[in-house]
């Protein structure tokens, strides 16, 4: 507009008419690309990657979050409840999620546990790493990146040698204590799981199929795909934040909205999912020595996971108690109050006193 | 919004009517043979994959500019779902006949994109390019080319909802650059009759760092385009 300063706006209509007339006499579409210059240049335009934009920092960017260095990497955690209490170390799903939907878990700590959340490395508001950090683990990513950091968890947290130790997973995270309880089997009280995609990667590659096999004129298909073609992969704040948006909603799973969130760790989980892919992850190994009761949740609404689905996951417990949540889907036997308050957590309670 | 939404197809529809009944029009996937100098009006659909199960509606005009073929238009497009009128993309821009000999036809391509997406936790709204480049084997009746160009997101408005806000309050704004999709593949077309060209166009689809795919890495599309007389050269 500045090159049009100096002239009344009536003088200068007549002319900017013509202007545009004979402009878009043969392409009246030089109109629209007007109108959008006018748009963006009058707008201030903020950075993808600048941190805080579009989702929260790290435990490396901001201080002010609880965080511990633990295994080599600054690790987003914290514990509730009497230091030397038995440990119930919350595992959160994924991978790449958070522990912010597992808060309820720190009901335990009223209940005379020491409840330990932490966000796995890259996941939630956990440090970093890029793709060739677990790329480069090759077969034993699992063993070196994620048993071994929950060990490390549990030896921050254990402040006396024979403290208990309690394992409580939610999906992914129940994969993850089931495959730490198979290959540390003494160190393991208790085991709680809820809702284990699969054990065995098979099992695993089939629950993701299901789990995401939209219909194909569904709302659901079209909010996944068609974020493609104006939010592309570019650094983790940006990967992070579009991994969040894609995880709105899933009906096959459960009714209940997309539980809470703090921020999705999108390299991890295409990292642990390609390389589960190659190399086949198989979290039942060694299950079979681990001796002791094992409480198994599932819900009603998932329509995945079936009766026969939790017999065939369970299978792979010698001893187990499963327990079956009614009027919920995968997140709502955490995120749903009635769900927690009536079931779940009264079955925890009476599971862990009792180990 | 929405009933701003629901005007403009309505507006796209009744043009693409008006136009197949009553006269003549051009688009994406268009017949270069030489042979064929007048100018036209070329109104078509399709349906297929982009990013989505999609319709899209478009209209075009063929004229000669600068001793060269040209194709200027408009294309609406809109992915099936729930909600029909929360996602869409609308290009306008121009297609040139490059070089050519014989058959063997060269043109490029440039749009002027506006795509709007919505979902539970945010509303985007953006600008952005589309340039390819097409080069095949044109004859009267028929033509089959390989295509390749570059779909560039230039500028983008996000607005969060309430349901984001409580999960990160993410910052409303424009936002620069957010993304871009190359993409390569084949086209081929039958006319049937004078005025009826019936086509297949598909390919694959890589994001712009060449290391990622979208989340459906092809795109598909059956169409239909019709042409109508306007005038000769």
């Amino acid at each position: 507009m500045h090159l049009l300063r100096g002239q009344g706006p009536l003088v200068l209509l007549p002319k900017f008419y013509f202007m545009v007339k004979k402009t878009c006499r043969r392409s009246g579409h030089m109109l629209l690309i007007l109108l959008a210059a006018a748009v963006i240049t009058g707008c201030k335009t903020y950075p993808l990657d600048e941190d805080g934009n579009l989702v929260p920092k790290t435990v490396d960017e901001d201080p002010s979050l609880p965080s511990a260095l633990i295994h080599g990497a600054l690790l987003h955690t914290e514990a509730f409840g009497t230091v030397d209490s038995p440990l119930v170390v919350a595992l959160h799903g994924g991978p790449g999620s958070d522990y912010r939907y597992l808060l309820p878990f720190k009901d335990l700590a009223d209940q005379g546990f020491r409840v330990v959340f932490y966000d796995q490395r890259g996941a939630g508001l956990s440090q970093r790493f890029n793709r060739d950090t677990y790329i480069r683990e090759g077969r034993d990513v699992v063993n070196n990146l994620v048993y071994d950091e929950l060990k490390a968890v549990i030896d921050h947290y254990r402040v006396k040698p024979d403290q208990k130790v309690f394992l409580l997973g939610h999906s992914w995270g129940g994969m993850l204590a089931t495959g730490f309880a198979g290959r540390y089997p003494g160190l393991v009280n208790g085991l709680a799981v809820m809702e284990p995609g699969g054990l065995k990667w098979q099992d695993v590659e089939t629950y993701i199929k299901e789990s995401r096999s939209f219909k194909l004129f569904s709302e659901t298909l079209n909010d996944v795909t068609g974020l493609d073609q104006l939010l592309t992969a570019k650094g983790h704040e940006l990967m992070d934040y579009k991994m969040g948006l894609t995880a709105t909603r899933n009906d096959n799973t459960g009714p209940e909205y997309v539980a809470p969130f703090w921020r999705n760790g999108a390299v991890v989980f295409n990292a642990l999912i390609d390389m589960g892919q190659k190399y086949e992850f198989d979290f039942s190994a060694g299950i079979n020595n681990y001796r002791q009761p094992v409480l198994f949740f599932y819900s009603e609404l998932n329509k995945v996971y079936t009766d026969g689905w939790a017999q065939r996951i369970s299978s792979a417990f010698p001893i187990k108690e499963l327990t079956k949540v009614p009027g919920v889907g995968h997140d709502g036997i955490v995120t749903n109050a009635t769900a927690w308050t009536t079931i779940t957590l009264p079955k925890l309670i009476t599971y862990f006193k009792s180990r | 919004m929405n009933m701003q939404t629901t005007s403009f197809i309505r507006y796209i529809t009744t043009v693409f009517i008006f136009l197949l009944t009553t006269h003549d029009v051009h688009a994406q996937v268009s017949n270069w043979s030489a042979e064929n100098k007048e100018k036209q009006h070329i109104v078509g659909t399709a349906f297929g994959a982009d990013f989505g199960v999609v319709s899209s509606f478009f209209y075009g005009y063929k004229t000669r500019m600068l001793k060269r073929a040209v194709i200027t238009g408009a294309e609406f497009s809109f992915p099936y779902g729930e909600k029909m009128t929360d996602d869409w993309k609308a290009k306008a821009g121009g297609q040139i006949r490059v070089i050519g000999t014989g058959p063997w036809v060269l043109s490029a391509r440039l749009q002027f994109v506006t795509r709007r997406y919505q979902n539970d936790l945010v509303r985007m709204f953006g600008f952005g390019s589309d340039l390819a480049l097409t080069g095949g084997y044109y004859k009267r009746r028929w033509f089959a080319a390989a295509e390749a160009g570059f779909d560039k997101a230039i500028v983008t408005q996000l607005r969060h909802t309430e349901k984001m806000r409580g999960n990160y309050a993410a910052r409303d704004g424009w936002y620069m650059a957010t993304g871009g999709n190359f993409y390569y593949g084949i086209q081929a077309g039958l006319h049937a009759g004078r005025r009826w060209l019936f086509y297949l166009r598909g390919g694959r689809v890589m994001e712009q760092d060449f290391k990622h795919s979208p989340t459906l890495p092809l795109y598909a599309q059956i169409g239909v385009n019709r042409t109508f007389h306007a005038g000769r050269k």
